[in-house]
């Protein structure tokens, strides 16, 4: 085997014998295990089971997720609005259908495809909207989508350990005026993405991933791989 | 322990540990690190290692510049590590690409945490300054996810624990 696919939990167990002194952090293999083993195991989930889900409970992981991102950007240009109740997902699912039917969008779908759409997405048990204001330079957007990402992706996790799955939405819908405005948003604000969130009673078959090695280069010396320093 | 527990270690350090990150454990992390969500599974990222003989002529990019934190990184993180990502001509693959290649950022960032690992995250745009995009060997259908620095936390250093408020509306 080349030891460059080492399993994580391996070093971190070298890591941590050698320096014991470092106990005040929890840093365990088994928590290298649980973590990998989330990032692993998330799947993208687009269809939801019925039970509905508590937005506020949404809100407590999104407020946690927003900490993990140490990227530097500004927070206070970033907000979510959680739809769990039935009246607001009435409001965002309204928002969004007329996105998609409005002309010039999806103008070539038939109205029974519209109807089966409404349908869907009047059953999914919460939506969120990821918002950004626009700041003064092409850097500083760039940085609020990043971190906006990252975000959304520590939420995912978390909300995947409570057995919630979700998908994003970024089709063109999104920068649709019908559904920005018809959520709210000010003349400076954009919707990154929507993101559809519920419980789930069958997990998707997962897809392989490209060895990290594979995409790998190296500028300057190469280090000795075979551990002869 | 839980992944919550994990993200809640996750913070900022003013200094880097010296005790060594190697090539092998960062590979390793990412190798987790790229079940990243990602449309199309277009897999969008890439990444380059900077080795530490490598690190003056790149930090030599930077000295002109006030960008004094990303050198610093450079200059003294036990590990530096490139994301790239690819920027597709069509406007939406490009966005979902570096957003997906965000993700896959994060993912280190938390299996570093549970590693006992920090790791600062630097963005800096291909306009702000074209040697360092050079001497990256960054192509021109290529942009920057992150410049990223690793090294171990060490428990007497102070962190920076400012909370983020960000506004969250529950309809
Ligand atoms: C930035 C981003 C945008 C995405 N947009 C969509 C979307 O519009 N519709 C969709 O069905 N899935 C979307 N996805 C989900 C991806 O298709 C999914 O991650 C990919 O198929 C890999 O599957 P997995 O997440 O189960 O590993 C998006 C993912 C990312 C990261």
């Amino acid at each position: 085997m080349n030891r460059l696919t080492t399993p994580a939990h391996r070093i971190v167990e070298d890591a941590s014998s050698a320096h014991s002194e470092q106990a005040s952090f929890s840093s365990t293999t088994e928590a290298v295990q649980e973590v990998a083993r989330i990032i692993r195991e998330r799947r993208t989930i687009r269809s939801f089971a019925k039970r509905a889900i508590s937005g506020k409970e949404l809100a407590n992981l999104l407020d946690l997720a927003a900490q993990s991102v140490l990227l530097e950007h500004e927070p206070e240009a970033l907000r979510f609005i959680i739809c769990a109740s039935e009246q607001g997902k009435r409001k965002a699912g309204a928002a969004i259908m007329d996105a998609y039917s409005s002309q010039g969008l999806y103008r070539w779908m038939p109205g029974k495809f519209i109807q089966a759409m409404a349908e869907r997405v009047a059953k999914i048990p919460a939506i969120v909207a990821v918002i950004r204001r626009e700041l003064a330079d092409d850097a500083s957007n760039d940085r609020q989508l990043a971190a906006a990402s990252a975000i959304v992706h520590s939420f995912t996790l978390l909300a995947w350990e409570r057995k919630l799955g979700l998908v994003w939405n970024t089709e063109p819908i999104v920068e649709h005026a019908a559904l920005t405005t018809g959520i709210g948003l000010a003349a400076d604000e954009r919707l990154i993405c929507l993101l559809y969130i519920g419980e789930f009673d069958k997990m998707p078959k997962s897809k392989r991933r490209t060895a990290a090695q594979e995409k790998w280069t190296v500028l300057g010396k190469q280090q000795d791989k075979e551990g002869h320093a | 322990m839980s992944l919550q527990t994990t993200m809640e270690q996750i913070r900022e350090y003013d200094r880097f540990s010296a005790r060594p990150v190697t090539e092998e454990q960062v590979l390793s992390l990412l190798d987790e690190a790229v079940w990243a969500p990602n449309h199309h599974m277009r897999e969008p990222w890439r990444f380059i290692w900077i080795a530490k003989d490598y690190r003056d002529k790149l930090g030599e990019t930077l000295a002109k510049n006030e960008q004094s934190q990303l050198l610093a990184l450079i200059q003294e993180a036990a590990a530096c590590l490139i994301v790239a990502a690819p920027v597709p001509s069509d406007e939406r693959e490009a966005k979902d690409d570096f957003a997906a290649a965000c993700c896959l950022v994060q993912n280190l960032q938390i299996l570093a945490a549970a590693s006992g690992i920090g790791m600062s995250w630097h963005l800096p745009m291909r306009f702000e300054n074209e040697t360092f995009c050079s001497a990256t060997e960054l192509q021109p259908n290529e942009r920057f996810v992150g410049v990223l620095g690793f090294g171990y936390f060490e428990d007497h250093w102070t962190s920076k624990l400012e909370k983020r408020s960000v506004r969250i509306d529950i309809w």
